[in-house]
C-alpha cells in the first residue's frame, strides 16, 4: 500500500476525491435465493440450474429463509436500521445473464437503512456511513472468446443470493476505500455469511468517483467503475480514474456521468459505450413473493447472537488477554486464526503462548499447504496439548515444532507423538545432574573460565549438555545446575 | 354414453369401463367437434392412450390408481404439461414443450386423470373472445359465428360440446367465468392462493388463478378438491385446509344470505341478462336463501384499475420471452438489442404488444404514482368494499357478463370494447375472492346467460354450494348446444 | 395527470418494451393509448389520499423455504428449449462493452 501511495494523484493536488462504494457480497447459503439449486462456484456451466433460475415460463420464485437470516446478521452487524416490514421488488431490464428479464431485488424497503462501518486507517480511527443494505439475486455470467461474434451465457450464478451494501460518498482516497473494504470483508467473514473470495467473485465492488476542489462541499458529476474484483484493482482503478478526472478538469473538460470498466491489463478505465445509456428499471413489488416482517424480539435475538466483530475482538485481545498490539492485530485479520485462537484459550488460558504458536508455527503449516487454519482440520484441544507440553517443559520449544507436523498427519495424542519421537525433556533431576557433571569433567578449560567469571563459557557448557542429551534437556535448568555445581 | 365426470369415474372404478375406453371416448368427442369449434390446439391421442393403458394395467393388478383414475382432462395451453405443447397460443413459444409440469396438472395426473388435449386461448390469456389466439379462433358451440368468450374459450367450448371430462382454465380478469357464461357451462375462479400457480404461464401474477370449467358445480368441486392446497413451489399458495368440496357443496342453502349490489347490475347490462339473473335469484330465494341489498361503491373503478395493474405485471412477466433462453429468436439480428426487439415484435400478437406497452408506461419513472400506485390504492378500496359486503352476506350475486356471446370480429376493431365485457368479473381478481359462473338460461337468440357468485376468501365451498343448490333445482346446466359430441338435441 | 401522447413518448415505450414496431403499429398504439388513458382517467375522480396501496395480494407474509436443495437439471435439458446454444453454453450475439455480468 505504501508503494501505491507514492502514485496517489491527489498528493499535492488542488482536488479531493469523493468516493462511494457499492459492495456485492455473495451469501454462502447452501441453495440459491429463490430456487433449490446449489449455490456453488465452479460447477460445469449451466448445470446448477432449474426451471426457476432459468426463468422458464410458469416457474415461480420461493425465498430462502437462510439467506434472509444471513442478511439480517450482516445488516445488524453494520448498525443499520431494520424496518419491521421489508419486501422484494422487480428491477426490469434486459440482459442475457438475466433470464426473466427482471432481477428480484429490493427498492424502497430494503432490509437495512443507514449504518456505519468503523475501521483503522494508518492507526487512526475512521468510519464510512452506509446508505442501505439490500438483498437481491445475482445474475449469470457472460463470457467471450476473441475472434468470435458471440457471447456465451452461463446461468449457474443466476439467482444466487447477493447482498448489496451501498456507502455514502464518505471515502476520499484509495487507501481509505481499501481499509474500509478489508474491514467490511472481515465483518462478513466473522459473521460467517460469505467466504468473500474476490477471485471467485463472491466479493465485488463498484466504485462511484468524482472529484472536487479541496474543501468544497458540493458533489460533482461522478463516474461508476465496474468489474473490480481485487483490492489491488480497486486501488489502481481509483488512482487511474481520479487522475483521468483531474486531467479532464485541468483541460477545461467535463466529467461525464457514465459507467466505466476497469481493464487490469492496461490499468485503465474505459467507457462502456454498449450499455444502454438510459435506464428506467420500472421497479414494482414482486407479486410472486410475500413480504417479510420482523418483530423487535426476533431482531433482538439475532443481534444478541452476533459473533464478536473485529474491532471488539482486537480490544479484547489487547486489554483483556494482554496480547501486544501487533500479534493481536495479526490474529484479528485472519479470522480463521482468531477463531482457532479463541477456541484454544477456552481450553488453556495462556493467551500469549497460544497466540505465538498459532501465528508462528501453525500459520506456517497452513501457508505451506496454501490453505487456511481451519482447513488443517486440527482440533484446538490437541493443539493446546502441544502448547501446554512446551509451557510445562515436557518438550522444548524447538522440538515442539517437530511435533506439530505429525499431529497434522495423524490423530495420535500429542503425548504419544512426543514419546514416539523421543522428544521429552529430561525431567529427572538426578539424570540431568549426571549428564552435567559428565560434561564439566570433560571440559576443564571452560569450567575454569566460568570460575574466572566468563559468562560465555556457561553458554558453551550448556550447549554441550544439550548436545549430549540430543536437545531433550531444559537449557535454563542446565545453566542453573552448572551454576550450582561450580559455586559449591 | 356416460354423462358426468362422476359417471366416468364411477364406471371405471366399478370395472365397467376401462381407462382406455374412457380416453378413446373422450378423444372421439374432441375429434368430432374440433373441426367445427377449433377448441383444442392439440389432441394428444397417442400419449393419452399410453397413459390410459398404463392405468388399466395398474387397475387390473389391483393397485389404487387414485380418486380420478382414468378420467380424461384437458388443459389450457398456458399451463405446463409434460406432453403436448405449452404455447399460450403465442408465436413466441409456438413449439414450446415444457420440460416440467404445473402443480395443478401433476395433482390431477397423480389422482389418475389422463390429459387428452390442450385447449385454445387468447394469447397469454389476454382477451375475452379467444380471437387473440395466434393459432386459430375458437367458435361457440351454441352459435359458431359467435365467440366462445375468453381467454379460456377453448376449454369452455370443448366443455360445452362434450361430456365426462375435466377442463382446466385460468382466470386473470374473468377468463374462466366469462367463457363459461358464453358457452353455458359452470366455471370457478378459486380464491387467490387456493390452487398453485406453479406452471401457469404468468399474465398478471397477483390476479392469475387456475380453475375448472365443468357442466356442474359438483364437477367443479371434484376438480378443485384434487388440485387445491399449498404447494412448495408457489409461496403465494395458501396453507389452508382443503375441504371435501363435493360433500360441502352438496349441502342445502336455507338461511344463507345473498347480497345484491346495484353496482354489479350497471346500466350496460343487457335486459335479457338482467332478467334471467333476477329469475335465478328468485329460485335461490325459493331454496331458502335470504336476499338483501349490499353496496360496493368502488366496484365501478375495478376495470380501469384492472387494466393498469394487469398490464403492469404483464409487461414484466413477458420480459422473459426475449429470444435468448427459449422460444422464438429472429433470424436477422446484428446485435443483442436488435435480437430482443425483433424476436419480440415477430413473436407477440397485437393485443399482447399493446398490454406490454401500457404496462411499461404505467411503471415508468414519472408515471408510477399517477397510474400504478393509484390503481393499487383503488384495488385496496375495492377489497375493503367486498370485505364489508361479505361481512353482511355469505355471497354476492350478479351477472357474469353484461352481454351474451357476440359475433366473431364484432369487437376486434376496438380493444376498448373488449375490455368492457370484463367489468363484472375483474373485481373478484382484484379482491382475490372465489367467484363462480353458472348457466341460468338462454337469451331469445338461444345464447347462454351466466350468473355469477362471489364468496369470501377461502370459502370456495360456499359458492359451489349455492351453485349446486341451484343446479339441483334447475336444468339450465344440462342443456346441450347445437354442436355437441353425443348427438343430443335440446338436452343431454 | 394529463398526458400528451406524442410520437416520442410512444417510441420511448416501445424501446423500453424491446418491441421493434412499424410506423403503422406505433400509430395504432398511439390511438389505443389515448383511449386507455381516457378510460383510466376515471380513477382520478376517486379520492385516495391516505389509502394504503394493496401492494400484495395475499395477507400472508414470511412464506419462506428452508435452505435445502433438490437436484438441478442436466445441461442438455437446460439448453433444450434454447434457440441457440453451444453446449454447455447459451449463445447470443456478442455483447458490446465486454461486461461479464449485468450485476457486477
Ligand atoms: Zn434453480
Amino acid at each position: 500500500m505504501c508503494a501505491e501511495k507514492k502514485l496517489d494523484p491527489l498528493e499535492n493536488s488542488a482536488y479531493e476525491a469523493v468516493v462511494g462504494l457499492e459492495v456485492h457480497v455473495q451469501l454462502n447459503t447452501r441453495t440459491k435465493m429463490f430456487c433449490r439449486c446449489e449455490n456453488r462456484f465452479g460447477a460445469e456451466p449451466n448445470t446448477n440450474v432449474c426451471p426457476v433460475c432459468l426463468g422458464w415460463p410458469g416457474a415461480l420464485p420461493y425465498a430462502n429463509r437462510e439467506a434472509i437470516e444471513q442478511s439480517l446478521r450482516a445488516v445488524l452487524a453494520c448498525g443499520c436500521e431494520v424496518g419491521e416490514f421489508s419486501k422484494f421488488d422487480r428491477k426490469n431490464y434486459y440482459y442475457p445473464d438475466l433470464p426473466k428479464g427482471y432481477q428480484i431485488s429490493q427498492y424502497d424497503q430494503p432490509l437495512g437503512l443507514g449504518g456505519q462501518v468503523d475501521f483503522l486507517l494508518d492507526g487512526e480511527k475512521a468510519g464510512v456511513r452506509l446508505t442501505r443494505i439490500h438483498l437481491e439475486e445475482d445474475a449469470g455470467k457472460n463470457t467471450h472468446v476473441a475472434g468470435r461474434p458471440v457471447s456465451f451465457v452461463d446461468l449457474n450464478r443466476a439467482g444466487t443470493p447477493l447482498l448489496e451494501i451501498v456507502t455514502e460518498p464518505d471515502i476520499s482516497s484509495a487507501a481509505e476505500a481499501g481499509a474500509f473494504l478489508r474491514n467490511l470483508r472481515l465483518i462478513m467473514l466473522y459473521l460467517g455469511v460469505s467466504d468473500c473470495n474476490m477471485e471467485e467473485g463472491s466479493l465485488r465492488c463498484d466504485v462511484n468517483v468524482s472529484i472536487r476542489p479541496k474543501g468544497a462541499q458540493h458533489l460533482e458529476t461522478r463516474a461508476e467503475i465496474k468489474n473490480l474484483n481485487s483490492f489491488n484493482f480497486i486501488e489502481k482503478a481509483l488512482h487511474y480514474e481520479v487522475s483521468r478526472q483531474i486531467d479532464l478538469k485541468e483541460r477545461g473538460e467535463e466529467v461525464v456521468q457514465e459507467t466505466r470498466l476497469y481493464d487490469p491489463e492496461r490499468d485503465e478505465t474505459r467507457s462502456m459505450r454498449g450499455k444502454e445509456a438510459e435506464h428506467d428499471y420500472r421497479y414494482f413489488p414482486e407479486p410472486d413473493l410475500t413480504p417479510v416482517t420482523f418483530t423487535r424480539e426476533q431482531l433482538e435475538d439475532i443481534r444478541s447472537s452476533l459473533p464478536e466483530l473485529p474491532a471488539a475482538r482486537l480490544q479484547r485481545y489487547t486489554s483483556e488477554l494482554g496480547l501486544e498490539d501487533y500479534p493481536a492485530d495479526l490474529l484479528v485479520r485472519d479470522h480463521e486464526a482468531a477463531i482457532f485462537f479463541d477456541a484454544c484459550i477456552e481450553l488453556y488460558p495462556k493467551a500469549r503462548s497460544a497466540a505465538n504458536w498459532i501465528l508462528n508455527s501453525l500459520k506456517e503449516e497452513a501457508n505451506s499447504r496454501k490453505t487456511g487454519i481451519s482447513s488443517l482440520g486440527l482440533e484446538p484441544g490437541r493443539f493446546v496439548d502441544l502448547v501446554k507440553a512446551v509451557d510445562d517443559g515436557v518438550v522444548s520449544s524447538q522440538k515442539g515444532r517437530e511435533v506439530l507436523k505429525p499431529m497434522l498427519e495423524s490423530d495420535k495424542p500429542v503425548a504419544e507423538i512426543i514419546s514416539e519421537l523421543g522428544l521429552e525433556q529430561i525431567s529427572d533431576d538426578s539424570e540431568l545432574r549426571e549428564q552435567v557433571e559428565k560434561v564439566l569433567s570433560e571440559h576443564p578449560g571452560p569450567v575454569e573460565d566460568v570460575r574466572a567469571g566468563k559468562k560465555n563459557s556457561v553458554n558453551f557448557l550448556v550447549g554441550q549438555v544439550m548436545k549430549e542429551t540430543r536437545g531433550k534437556a531444559n537449557p535454563g535448568k542446565v545453566a542453573e545446575m552448572i551454576g550450582e555445581i561450580l559455586s559449591a | 354414453m356416460t354423462k358426468s365426470v362422476f359417471d366416468t369415474r364411477d364406471s371405471i372404478r366399478a370395472g365397467e369401463l376401462t381407462a382406455t375406453a374412457a380416453a378413446e371416448d373422450a378423444l372421439r368427442q374432441v375429434e368430432q367437434v374440433n373441426p367445427q369449434l377449433d377448441a383444442a390446439t392439440e389432441i394428444l391421442r397417442e400419449e393419452a392412450l399410453e397413459q390410459a393403458a398404463e392405468l388399466d394395467r395398474r387397475l387390473e393388478s389391483g393397485e389404487e390408481p387414485g380418486p380420478l383414475a382414468g378420467v380424461p382432462f384437458t388443459v389450457k395451453s398456458n399451463i405446463c404439461t409434460l406432453y403436448g405443447r405449452t404455447t399460450a397460443a403465442s408465436r413466441i413459444i409456438e413449439n414450446h414443450v415444457s420440460p416440467y409440469e404445473a402443480t395443478a396438472v401433476r395433482r390431477l395426473r397423480e389422482a389418475g386423470a389422463v390429459c387428452v388435449a390442450k385447449t385454445n386461448l387468447d394469447e397469454f390469456g389476454m382477451g375475452s373472445s379467444t380471437e387473440n389466439s395466434s393459432i386459430k379462433i375458437t367458435k361457440n358451440p351454441w352459435e359458431t359465428n359467435h365467440v366462445p368468450g375468453g381467454s379460456s374459450g377453448g376449454a369452455a367450448a370443448l366443455c360445452s360440446a362434450t361430456r365426462g371430462m375435466l377442463h382446466l382454465g385460468s382466470d386473470t380478469g374473468g377468463s374462466i367465468r366469462q367463457p363459461a357464461a358464453y358457452c353455458g357451462v359452470t366455471g370457478l375462479k378459486p380464491t387467490y392462493g387456493r390452487v398453485s400457480r406453479y406452471g401457469l404461464l404468468a399474465f398478471a401474477s397477483s390476479l392469475d388463478q387456475i380453475g375448472p370449467l365443468q357442466h356442474s358445480a359438483l364437477e367443479c368441486a371434484l376438480v378443485l378438491e384434487a388440485m387445491a392446497g399449498v404447494d412448495e413451489m408457489d409461496c403465494t399458495s395458501r396453507n389452508v385446509e382443503v375441504k371435501d368440496y363435493v360433500e360441502s357443496a352438496s349441502r342445502d342453502i336455507s338461511g344463507m344470505r345473498l347480497g345484491i349490489a346495484p353496482e354489479l347490475f350497471p346500466e350496460g347490462v343487457d335486459s335479457e341478462v338482467r332478467e334471467r339473473v333476477e329469475q335465478a335469484i328468485e329460485v335461490l330465494r325459493g331454496l331458502g336463501a335470504e336476499v338483501k341489498e349490499v353496496s360496493l361503491p368502488n366496484a365501478r373503478y375495478a376495470n380501469p384499475a384492472y387494466v393498469l395493474v394487469s398490464a403492469a405485471e404483464a409487461s414484466s412477466n413477458l420480459a422473459r420471452y426475449d429470444g435468448v433462453h427459449f422460444g422464438h429468436r429472429t433470424k436477422e439480428a446484428e446485435d443483442l438489442v436488435a435480437l430482443y426487439k425483433s424476436s419480440r415484435a415477430e413473436g407477440f400478437g397485437p393485443e399482447v404488444k399493446r398490454r406490454i406497452m401500457i404496462g411499461a408506461f404505467v411503471l415508468s419513472s414519472g408515471y408510477y404514482d399517477a397510474f400504478y400506485l393509484k390503481a393499487l390504492k383503488v384495488r385496496k378500496l375495492i377489497r375493503q368494499d367486498f370485505e364489508t359486503a361479505l361481512g353482511e352476506v355469505d355471497a354476492v350475486v350478479c351477472p357474469t357478463s353484461p352481454i351474451t356471446a357476440f359475433p366473431i370480429g364484432e369487437r376486434m376493431d376496438d380493444p376498448m370494447k373488449l375490455y368492457a365485457v370484463d367489468v363484472l368479473t375483474v373485481p373478484a381478481n382484484l379482491a382475490s375472492l372465489p367467484a363462480l359462473s353458472l348457466p341460468c338460461g338462454l337469451s331469445g337468440d338461444g345464447l347462454p346467460i351466466g350468473m355469477q357468485l362471489y364468496g369470501r376468501a377461502m370459502e370456495d365451498d360456499v359458492v359451489l354450494r349455492i351453485a349446486n343448490a341451484f343446479q339441483s333445482e334447475t336444468e339450465h346446466h344440462l342443456q346441450a348446444p347445437p354442436v355437441n359430441a353425443w348427438g343430443g338435441g335440446g338436452e343431454a | 395527470m394529463s398526458i400528451e401522447v406524442t410520437d416520442e413518448l410512444v417510441e420511448k415505450i416501445a424501446v423500453l418494451s424491446r418491441l421493434d414496431l412499424t410506423r403503422e403499429e406505433l400509430d395504432g398504439f398511439k390511438e389505443h393509448f389515448e383511449k386507455v388513458l381516457e378510460y383510466v382517467g376515471e380513477l382520478q375522480e376517486l379520492e385516495t389520499d391516505g389509502v394504503d396501496p394493496s401492494l400484495f395480494t395475499s395477507e400472508a407474509s414470511n412464506v419462506l423455504r428452508s435452505d435445502e436443495g433438490t437436484p438441478s437439471l442436466p445441461n442438455e435439458v437446460a439448453l433444450r428449449p434454447s434457440p441457440d446454444s453451444e453446449p454447455p453454453y447459451f449463445l447470443v450475439p456478442r455483447i458490446i462493452g465486454d461486461a461479464e455480468s449485468s450485476e457486477n
